[in-house]
């Protein structure tokens, strides 16, 4: 064996080993990539996202039931937040109530009274829920309707450009908040000598789990009634690691509205004001025979149309709100000696349990008309029969009076500001709009199947066989 | 040539020190990734377990929205559900047992038509329990067809069902979870896998294991029992649990038509 080939074999030993040891170092190492931070923060965020998402579909389908778990409630509404206040056996549970009304709160999410498993963010801690006031269960916002606007303005990275609340009805109903893990704050978990380790924390500060960035704080909610918070979707950083979920309006009505009983529960409410309205024409009969005349119509425009009180009559108006407070109808001359309110015994609107909150919170939907022959004003005894000086329906005569409900808002009408309420364009449509303020009693009503122009439903009250107004559908 | 010869000896000597080296470097190496490895094993076992019971859950969900009524749970034969008479008595053999895969039309699935958690044995099957109870005058409410319709939502209000607590220390044996934490107390029907224990002679026997059914037995009352993992004879837990309550399964079946 020559020098040279002795060399030769030694080194291709040399380079089998070094072979071996980059190999096994690059496969260790390849194995470790695959093992650690990127896909771990992944996996992280995944699982965020799905607790964000869960937590979301059980606050819609609370809010979508509340009627049912509520009974005699209207639907739409949210529950409090987790405050702490019940300690730690009432951990997981929302608040009876929290804050006034109309005020927007922030607290842990109550995945108990939900029903839900606790939500867990990828880093383990619990999720967190700022409630706009106007969505919030107790106390109640005046008019939980579809129209109803969060109180929440939800900011993208840059601090500048909202995400939601660009308009009034884009605001936000409810903030979730994953926390992520602790940027240098202080979290008390487990307190010790209390009785029992809770199941997310004892710490019910929303500083030490939620952060601020660009002065837009995501630990605090405005504590002022009707005012809008404002929290921020930001970019993480060193400072900051909330992710944030937004819960619209819309998508709490979209779930209402699927159910098969809530558009025929809405119809019902047309019905019912002009059951009501008969009712307070035979108890007036009672006291006058033959006296079958209709209330005065409310304004179309309010001081405000939250409380019952600001639905007024008023003197010579055939078309309008329907009426809540009957005083100038009974002034003039008498209908119904005895009512000063359309708080006939009978009325479902006014019967504790029944309709009275479908009532108070639809009450801005409703619209009503009255014949020139039935005014408070009109002759007494009232005609027997109804002809010229009666409402029609698509051309059908005999109307004594007419509610119109007015259906969802659509394209171009809006119903964010009391101003906006003053438009009686932003409710009724066709000639239900154009006939106000139906000065010769006599109009020509719209009845019609829904569209995207055209969604007003009426009920009417005609005459029956011996003259006595009577709840019917209209021909 | 002479002069020349230690220097292929050495060089050889070389070698070896250089092998082994390389092998002690292997070594730690592979020491500091298998430790790693197994646990990561371990976490996508219960990963896998935690995706199974949500996919269960919403079949589950889909097959209420579809049918209107819960499956019944399924029983050793196979993993379709067992109804003593037929859906429209909703008369389950068992109001709690085996995950009914087969008829929830979830995959994949065993040899038997069951779900399996993480850990993929026979014993590893998922388990299902669904509340026995009669509301609005409608017996086996949850399992009959059309039980929940006829019952109507507000009857529901204010009722106990499944209890889920976060210990089985201090439960209330058959009643309600007694001094420990009530997570739930209206769960509609309880999905949970039993974990790597199912397989031990003594698994899933710890008080908190034990008010879940599982292999070895098991409190078959209306208490349940989820809490974080832990390990040590008298305090391991490693089921995993997921539960349905009326809120979440009535709007699935509003969004379907079912109800109202």
């Amino acid at each position: 064996m020559t020098d040279r080939q002795r060399r030769a074999g030694r080194e291709e030993g040399i380079a089998l080993l070094t072979l071996l040891a980059v190999v096994s170092l690059g496969a260790a190492l390849a194995l470790l990539a695959m093992a650690s931070p990127q896909p771990l923060d992944l996996k992280r965020e995944e699982i965020t996202g799905k607790a964000l998402a869960k937590a979301k579909d059980a606050l819609i389908a609370y809010a979508a039931t509340y009627a049912d778990s509520h009974i005699g409630q209207v639907p739409g509404y949210l529950p409090c937040p987790d405050l702490g206040t019940a300690g730690i056996g009432g951990e997981g549970t929302a608040e009876a109530t929290c804050a006034g009304a109309n005020v927007s709160v922030i607290g842990r999410l109550p995945w108990k009274t939900l029903g839900i498993e606790p939500p867990r963010d990828g880093s383990g801690e619990c999720l967190w829920y700022a409630v706009s006031g106007t969505f919030k269960n107790s106390p109640k916002t005046e008019l939980m309707n579809w129209d109803t606007i969060g109180q929440i303005e939800v900011y993208g990275p840059d601090g500048v450009t909202l995400l939601a609340g660009s308009q009034p009805e884009n605001r936000a109903a409810a903030v979730i908040f994953a926390p992520g893990v602790a940027l240098g704050q202080d979290r008390q978990d487990d307190n010790p000598g209390t009785p029992q380790k809770p199941i997310c924390s004892e710490d019910y500060t929303p500083a030490r789990f939620l952060e601020a960035v660009d002065a837009l704080n995501n630990a605090v909610a405005n504590g002022t009634a009707g005012a809008l918070s404002r929290f921020i979707a930001g970019d993480k950083s060193n400072g900051f690691n909330d992710r944030l979920l937004l819960l619209m309006p819309s998508e709490i009505f979209g779930a209402i509205e699927k159910r098969s009983d809530f558009a025929p529960k809405l119809a019902s409410l047309a019905q019912t004001a002009a059951q009501c309205l008969t009712q307070y024409v035979r108890e007036n009969a009672n006291y006058a025979a033959g006296d079958h005349r209709m209330p005065w119509t409310a304004p179309v425009v309010l001081t405000a149309y939250t409380a019952d009180g600001y639905f007024d009559d008023a003197a010579n108006s055939l078309s309008g709100r329907y009426p809540f407070q009957l005083d100038t109808t009974k002034a003039t001359p008498v209908p119904n000696p005895l009512a000063s309110t359309l708080a006939g015994a009978s009325c479902a609107f006014r019967t504790s349990g029944a309709d009275e909150n479908w009532w108070d919170n639809w009450k801005d939907h409703l619209f009503y008309a009255v014949a020139g022959d039935f005014k408070p004003s009109a002759s007494n005894p009232s005609p027997v029969t109804c002809g010229s000086g009666c409402l029609q329906v698509n051309g059908n005569p005999g109307q004594v009076a007419i509610v119109m409900f007015s259906g969802k808002r659509l394209a171009g009408q809006t119903r964010s500001s009391d101003v906006a309420k003053g438009t009686l364009a932003n409710y009724l449509e066709g000639r239900n709009l154009t006939n106000h303020p139906n000065a010769g009693g006599n109009s020509n009503y719209e009845k019609g199947a829904p569209s995207t122009t055209f969604n007003d439903v009426l009920y009417c009250a005609g005459l029956d066989g011996a003259g006595n107004p009577t709840a019917v559908a209209c021909p | 040539m002479i002069s020349r010869r230690p220097h292929p000896l050495a060089a050889r000597g070389f070698t070896l020190v250089e092998m082994a080296v390389v092998l002690v470097v292997v070594a730690l190496v592979l020491g500091s990734l298998l430790v790693p490895l197994a646990s990561q094993v371990e976490q996508r076992r219960i990963d896998n377990t935690a995706q199974t019971l949500e996919q269960a859950r919403d079949a589950l969900l889909a097959f209420a929205a579809a049918r209107g009524r819960l499956p019944c749970p399924a029983g050793t034969a196979n993993g379709q559900e067992v109804l003593t008479t037929n859906a429209a008595a909703g008369d389950c053999a068992n109001f709690w047992g085996y995950l009914p895969a087969a008829t929830l039309g979830l995959s994949p699935l065993d040899a038997d038509g069951y779900a399996r958690d993480g850990w993929g044995l026979d014993q590893n099957r998922i388990r299902y329990a669904v509340r026995n109870a009669t509301v609005g005058g409608q017996t086996f409410v949850f399992t009959k067809t059309g039980g929940i319709k006829a019952a109507g939502m507000p009857a529901f209000n204010s009722w106990q069902f499944l209890y889920v607590c976060n210990s089985g220390s201090g439960v209330t044996a058959g009643s309600d979870c007694g001094s420990a934490f009530t997570l739930t107390s209206e769960a509609v029907a309880v999905i949970w896998a039993v974990g790597p224990n199912a397989a031990l002679p003594m698994g899933g026997a710890s008080t908190d294991e034990a008010e879940n059914p599982n292999p070895n037995g098991g409190s078959a009352d209306r208490i349940f029992v989820s809490r974080p993992r832990a390990t040590g004879t008298a305090a391991e837990y490693d089921d995993q649990m997921v539960w349905v309550t009326p809120p979440i399964l009535f709007q699935r079946m509003i969004a379907a038509g079912q109800l109202p």
